[in-house]
């Protein structure tokens, strides 16, 4: 090869991403100048990184988020009205579709069986790895190594059976890859959001690899739940061990029965795994702070001068099915934090909540739960009833939700969320031009307001 | 909505087509900035201006050119305000760059590269799949597959590469 190829090789693998130094930039330029074949190996070059980027990534539509709100709100109050006119709505969501266009066009061959959907719930995704989209997964859907699976809504989870009788639950809006799963190779890769997993032991079995962001874990036979965010994993061992990685440092450490962790990209936070405190029976947001401490997953909190914090929806686009998606707005909160005490859910009690909105109906909100082995124990919802709702001022209210009100998302659900744990609380919009403006959730037990 | 707020009256089909023409316009842009961030950032003023001038568009012509025209005079807007050493091409490498085939060949690109994915093996799918389908970064692919960020460019380049190579031969085959 000559030598201004193998010069433009390492250029072009730091064009893209995004790490040419300031000499290389004016060594490309120069190149590109000179060479006519250069610029052209460099076009083909980009064209297919912005392909792989437009084809596989999922689609950002952050450049056309900034135009709505330039445009479509001329300064005024922005608080109350999360602005996304249904022309936007529409557009985007047609998007989603496009970007996994070629869905219909495909005819590649059905890839290995790694495992089958046991039960779903909600929006749910599923893509094959050659990109193409499966179409409405069900119960008995099949999943190939190397799909992608991911809950799209907050009410979502879909439950994973694979051949050696486990199971694993992504739930929440999350995603993860199915690296491999046969009986030379167990591997998963949890991209984001959280992941509850049964999983029997198998003597003389290579143990199950998880990999995050920030860790990687060995698995033989256990029940555990895994939360994985950008700069963070927390890991929940129910029963069994798990040997955990910080992938920072490469330092390992065992995660035993009741015991969790927290796992962050920085070598100097403290790795060692902690038995949580006894069960309580009451839980408030607390949303002072930075995002990560206030147990907030989805959205953001905001603060105002003179008022106090809230968290702000998320937008998040749902495919329908083959036909126009629609976008809704979404807050989750993950109400055990790292240290916490876990939070039973007594009968009687009450989710009390409070937002900023005047809008009274279109709202669903969640609960995810756990059994007393730490099994995920299903999601249950409630739609916005307008009597529950109290004025506290102009643009406020206040909500007391009775937790026997709470309906399981699937058959196997119990009837109500009583005597399980709580895991996320969340909140969701029909449509996001309602938006949702949260102040304080909370579960308050029968005996702080009887 | 209430009614001091003048939210914009764009038809479904507008937004429908700005919508599909983002990935292209960011690829037109950033293949003459070469860097992400000033792509990204062109590219929302690209969306503002198209947005003020949808009254402009007539429906059935060609969304894409037309966007394009406005998303190029962004780009050398954009460059004028620029101090030379935050941009990566001078205007004459710029002006060589440009050579106004994107919008006609990009959906033939996609169509050659869904096949040429196919062939890859594996290894190589599950790659790009982490860097692309999971957003990973080359440090955090390179700390879960225990090797160096080095090697795990390398790859990614290598792969880069070979289906460049193969949408080449398809679109020469296709032209024989």
């Amino acid at each position: 090869m000559s030598d201004w190829k193998k010069d433009l090789d390492s250029l072009l693998a730091k064009v893209v991403e995004d790490e040419l130094s300031a000499t290389e930039r004016g060594r490309l330029d120069e190149m590109l100048l000179a060479n006519p074949n250069a610029r052209e190996i460099y076009r083909q070059y980009v064209d297919v990184h912005c392909s792989l980027q437009e084809h596989l990534a999922l689609p950002d539509f952050s450049a056309m988020n900034q135009a709505i709100e330039a445009v479509s709100e001329p300064a005024r109050k922005k608080i109350s009205r999360p602005i996304f006119s249904f022309a936007w709505q529409w557009g985007l969501a047609t998007a989603a579709v496009f970007v996994f266009l070629f869905v219909v066009l495909s005819d590649a061959p059905t890839p290995v069986r790694a495992s089958t959907i046991q039960a779903i719930a909600g929006t749910v995704k599923v893509t094959q790895p050659n990109g193409i989209e499966l179409s409405n997964p069900d119960i008995g859907t099949p999943i190939p190594a190397g799909a992608i699976i991911k809950t799209v809504s907050a009410d979502a989870f879909v439950e994973l059976g694979f051949d050696d009788n486990s199971t694993m639950t992504l739930s929440e809006p999350a995603s993860c890859r199915i690296i491999r799963y046969d009986k030379k190779q167990r591997s998963i890769r949890l991209i984001h959001g959280k992941l509850w997993a049964t999983i029997t032991p198998q003597p003389g079995r290579s143990p199950l690899i998880i990999h995050t962001p920030s860790s990687k874990l060995d698995v033989l036979g256990t029940v555990f739940d895994i939360e994985t965010r950008p700069l963070f994993s927390r890991l929940r061992v129910s029963k069994g061990t798990v040997r955990m990685t910080r992938l920072v440092d490469n330092r390992s450490t065992e995660v035993h029965e009741n015991q969790e962790i927290l796992v962050s990209l920085n070598p100097d936070e403290d790795f060692n795994p902690l038995t949580p405190p006894k069960a309580v029976n009451y839980w408030q947001s607390n949303l002072e702070g930075a995002v990560e401490p206030s147990g907030v997953t989805i959205g953001y909190v905001k603060q105002l001068a003179g008022r106090p914090p809230f968290v702000v929806g998320e937008k998040v686009l749902i495919p329908n099915k083959g036909k126009l998606a629609k976008a809704i707005a979404v807050i989750n909160f993950s109400v055990q934090k790292f240290g916490d005490s876990p939070v039973i859910l007594d009968s009687g009690s009450q989710i009390h909540v409070q937002g900023l909105t005047k809008f009274t109906q279109g709202f669903y909100f969640f609960l995810s739960t756990k059994d007393e082995t730490g099994a995920f124990s299903g999601k249950y919802y409630v739609s916005m009833k307008k009597n529950w709702m109290k004025k506290l001022d102009e643009k406020g209210w206040e909500l007391k939700i009775p937790i026997e009100k709470f309906l399981g998302k699937d058959k196997r659900s119990k009837k109500s969320p009583t005597g399980l744990y709580l895991s996320d609380f969340g909140v969701s919009s029909y449509d996001a031009k309602l938006g949702i403006l949260l102040l304080e959730a909370a579960v308050v037990p029968a005996s702080q307001f009887q | 909505m209430s009614t001091n707020q003048t939210a914009l009256e764009l038809s479904e089909e507008f937004v429908m087509e700005l919508t599909r023409a983002q990935g292209r316009l960011f690829g037109f842009l950033f293949k003459r900035l070469a860097k992400r961030d000033q792509a990204q950032e062109v590219l929302q003023l690209t969306n503002l201006v198209i947005c003020r001038k949808a009254s402009d568009y007539q429906q059935g012509t060609n969304f894409m050119a037309w966007a394009v025209t406005i998303a190029n005079f962004q780009l050398l807007a954009y460059r004028k305000k620029q101090v030379r050493d935050r941009l990566v091409f001078s205007d004459e490498t710029l002006e060589l760059i440009d050579d106004n085939r994107e919008r006609e060949e990009s959906s033939l690109l996609h169509e050659h590269l869904r096949h040429c994915l196919e062939l890859l093996a594996e290894s190589g799918r599950d790659l790009l799949a982490q860097r692309y389908d999971e957003n990973l970064s080359i440090q955090q692919i390179s700390s879960a597959l225990d090797k160096t960020a080095n090697t795990v460019r390398l790859k990614l380049h290598r792969l880069r590469v070979e289906l460049m190579n193969c949408v080449e031969r398809r679109v020469k085959k296709e032209l024989a």
